[in-house]
């Protein structure tokens, strides 16, 4: 019995090592296999798994699979922002499906983990469809009985972090459109539009509470303006406009 | 089976897996990523404590209130702080663990496990300050997650000087995903910006370098070409155009030079007259790795690894 077993294990090794081929079970019917023989083939297998043709499959499978997780979350994340943008400037109505598909996946908690973690939630517009504009947010400081006009980037000392710093403009833009809307006259706001309003307007708040914390003041009244630069059509009016849009107050409690 | 089949799916096959080796990309990007993300990282010491963490500018706590399945860089600190039990220390622990990661990749030493460990770092850290975040953040991520998929660490690193490391993983197979990326990248950029009327009439220029938060920093006043509004129009449809026809004629052998140094120059003109140094760069390594070292890839130099 041993010796066959030997005989059996020995043809199997000598046949992958030789032709380096996959192992295919046996060449005898199954009630030709010894049951002791199963850990040796099991790990024979293994063996030539990793060094041969198996192995190399398993990494080609590997190697697609990956490939086209990471191209299709890119053309996804690149479409829906795209997509966005454009229904943002144009106006135009969302398309319930193509909502629903962002939502869904939007919720879904791997597909969320995985584009965050790889940066691929992010959109390739770069400027377009417009180059949105910028704003000035100027901290009112008041201590003594004196008042103070701060820049909000006023602390940051690095160019790239002043850089970094221009980034909140993002949320301001949501907050013209809603204005712009309500110019318009209408007044009634979609229940997101509203949450965008208040979430605004919290985190101006905290902006202004921050800032009194920095300063030491006994108030601060932080203003948002929308930098408005003529157009080129304009030209030579190069003088830039100024609109207030939003304001928030912190008080000391005494 | 059929015939034709079997030949389509080997010619994708063969697309991705084409066998060549392509050294230098693999090594220009392991160095050119590790580089630019400790220059990034180190650019912004001066403000760490204002844009990140709690005495942020913005508090973090409302800057990440929508961000989810991200551990953060509060947390991370948090985390640290069971050891250091002081949050200075930890925040110095982080630094140096970015730092050492960057500078481990730089030098190819087990590139693709400190890529990952950033990869965490980063994330956490710019997910935090979500609104402090903008374009070349993302695109670090994506480039951290583009070492640890190629075979990083495989040429001119640490790993092969001392562990004398061999891998028979293939160079081809992620580069040329780079190379789709940076097509659909370009494509869907082109689409967005002709669809907008006011990269076609030169008015998206004109406002542009005209933002306070952009300024350039050469002093360069281009107010008196306002006299000539075709100027804006020429420079509008340049971009449109360079980025809209990009996987066109990037990929046609005759035409990839002129197209690599098109978009090289234009990554150079962003990061002149809008300050975006950082964006620019990560964009001009991209293209580097994708293209450049393909226009010098022999066919003799093919070695068949698969």
């Amino acid at each position: 019995m041993l010796e066959k077993t030997q005989n059996y294990k020995d043809k199997i090794v000598s046949n992958c090592r030789k032709e380096k081929e996959t192992i295919y079970y046996g060449t005898g019917t199954k009630s030709d296999r010894p049951i002791e023989l199963l850990s040796d083939f099991t790990s024979i297998i293994i063996k030539e798994f990793f060094e041969n043709k198996c192995s190399k499959m398993f990494k080609n499978v590997l190697t697609y699979i990956i490939l086209i997780v990471i191209l299709l979350s890119a053309v996804f994340n690149a479409f829906i922002n795209a997509y966005s943008s454009h229904i943002s400037f144009f106006e135009k109505k969302p398309i319930e499906s193509i909502e629903n598909v962002t939502s869904k996946v939007s919720k879904n908690r791997v597909l969320n983990t995985l584009f965050k973690y790889t940066g691929l939630d992010t959109g390739y517009g770069f400027f377009s469809p417009n180059v949105a504009s910028d704003f000035i947010i100027i901290h009112e400081v008041y201590q003594n009985g004196n008042k103070n006009n701060i820049l909000s980037d006023s602390k940051l000392k690095s160019k790239e972090g002043s850089l970094r710093f221009s980034n909140i403009n993002a949320i301001f833009m949501d907050y013209l459109d809603v204005l712009q809307k309500k110019d318009k006259g209408d007044i009634v706001l979609s229940p997101t539009e509203d949450l965008n309003m208040k979430y605004l307007q919290t985190v101006l708040k905290r902006m202004s509470d921050e800032r009194m914390k920095i300063e030491n003041a006994d108030s601060v009244v932080t203003k948002v303006y929308l930098y408005n630069f003529p157009a080129l059509e304009k030209f030579p009016d190069t003088k830039p406009k100024i609109i207030e849009i939003e304001k928030a107050y912190s008080r000391k409690n005494k | 089976m059929k015939k034709h089949t079997l030949e389509k799916i080997n010619n994708i096959h063969f697309l991705f897996f084409d066998g060549k080796l392509r050294k230098e990309a693999i090594i220009f990007f392991r160095v050119g990523v590790g580089l630019f993300l400790l220059l990034h990282f180190l650019s912004v010491q001066k403000d760490f404590n204002v844009l990140y963490g709690e005495n942020s500018l913005i508090p973090s706590d409302i800057q990440s209130v929508y961000i989810k399945n991200v551990f953060l860089f509060n947390r991370i600190i948090e985390k640290i702080n069971i050891i250091t039990n002081n949050t200075e220390n930890s925040l110095l622990i982080f630094k140096i663990s970015y730092i050492t990661c960057c500078i481990t990749i730089v030098f190819g030493f087990f590139s693709r496990i400190f890529a990952l460990i950033l990869l965490f770092l980063q994330v956490g850290l710019i997910k935090s300050s979500y609104y402090f975040a903008y374009g070349a953040d993302y695109f670090s991520s994506m480039s951290l997650l583009y070492i640890i998929l190629f075979p990083s660490d495989k040429y001119f690193s640490l790993r092969n000087l001392f562990w004398n490391y061999k891998s028979n993983q293939s160079d081809s197979p992620f580069l040329k995903l780079l190379k789709i990326h940076l097509n659909i990248i370009y494509l869907v950029s082109g689409i967005e910006k002709i669809s907008g009327y006011n990269w076609r009439n030169g008015e998206s220029i004109w406002k542009s370098i005209h933002l306070p938060n952009f300024s350039n920093d050469f002093g360069i006043n281009v107010n008196h070409f306002g006299n000539f509004p075709i100027v804006f129009v020429a420079i509008g449809w340049g971009t449109i155009i360079i980025e809209l026809l990009y996987p066109v004629f990037i990929n046609i052998n005759k035409t990839k030079k002129i197209w690599l140094v098109a978009t090289i120059s234009l990554h150079i003109s962003i990061a002149a007259f809008l300050n975006l140094y950082f964006f620019s760069t990560l964009m001009v390594i991209w293209n580097i790795t994708a293209y450049y070292f393909d226009i010098n890839l022999k066919k003799n130099d093919a070695h068949q690894l698969n």
